[in-house]
């Protein structure tokens, strides 16, 4: 798996290529720490090369959600496949996370 | 086909598994839905058996065995390991929102499995432990 940050503006975007299970899924978890530790507040991460996800993966999202909320930092997942998708739904992560199809409109999100 | 593996019980190995459960329900016409669901599951359990027990000094305990059968689209994934056993079953699925609120990273990939599987049966066999994940698919 690979992870790449690119500042755009005020957003701070995290792109995830690969496979995000319980080898690689600290590497998401450094990268979303490093964005809190640079104060961020608008991170977006595209999942447009994410070919795969975990438990593991899904369980770092899940880890932020509320400091983000309490500091009101916003975490916009944009891009993802069906496959990936269906993963949030099983237990209805989707509606926890904030998930939009483009990274557009993660950013008037 | 030969419908076996054996890893060596590391979390690189995971994507090894998780190729050869797609690869073998791809070669048993199961639709993509069906493989990614499963493919998830098995990956749970693997994931559960390598972090949650204690490597064996003799490198022939540090294996986990996977086996796939399909009797007429009932499928049978068979794991074995020589880790300590550890029901599934009784292990309290967890609310997600309590989760949350304490801010774990883990905790649901059990529940995953027991949301897409049909039954998880798990058996002492000296020296291994054998689960048995069980799902059973309509085609239209």
């Amino acid at each position: 798996m690979r992870i790449t940050t690119v500042k755009e503006n005020e957003f701070y975007i995290i792109g995830i290529e690969g496979d995000l299970d319980a080898s690689s899924s600290i590497q998401l978890d450094q990268a979303i720490e490093e964005a809190v530790a640079n104060k961020e507040s608008k991170i977006i991460v595209d999942c447009s090369q994410l070919e795969y996800i975990s438990s593991a993966g899904l369980g770092v999202f899940m880890s932020y959600i509320h400091d983000f909320q309490e500091n009101n930092i916003s975490l916009v997942l944009c891009q993802l496949s069906e496959k990936v998708r269906n993963v949030f739904q099983i237990l209805g992560l989707d509606e926890l996370i904030k998930i939009v199809g483009t990274k557009e409109e993660a950013k008037t999100n | 086909m030969n419908n076996k593996i054996k890893i060596v019980r590391k979390p690189e190995n995971l994507k090894t598994v998780r190729d050869f459960v797609s690869t073998t329900l791809q070669s048993m016409s199961v639709p993509d839905p069906e493989i990614n669901m499963m493919v998830l599951a098995v990956d749970e359990v693997c994931a559960n058996r390598i972090l949650h027990t204690p490597s064996n000094p003799s490198e022939a305990y540090n294996n986990i065995e996977l086996e796939i059968q399909n009797d007429n689209n009932n499928f049978t994934f068979l794991i074995r390991d020589t880790g300590d056993p550890y029901d599934i079953n009784t292990h309290e699925s967890p609310d997600i929102r309590k989760l949350i609120a304490e801010k774990r990273k883990g905790g649901i990939g059990l529940l995953l499995v027991k949301k897409i599987m049909d039954s998880i049966e798990i058996s002492r066999s000296e020296p291994y432990t054998v689960l048995l994940l069980r799902k059973s698919l309509k085609f239209v």
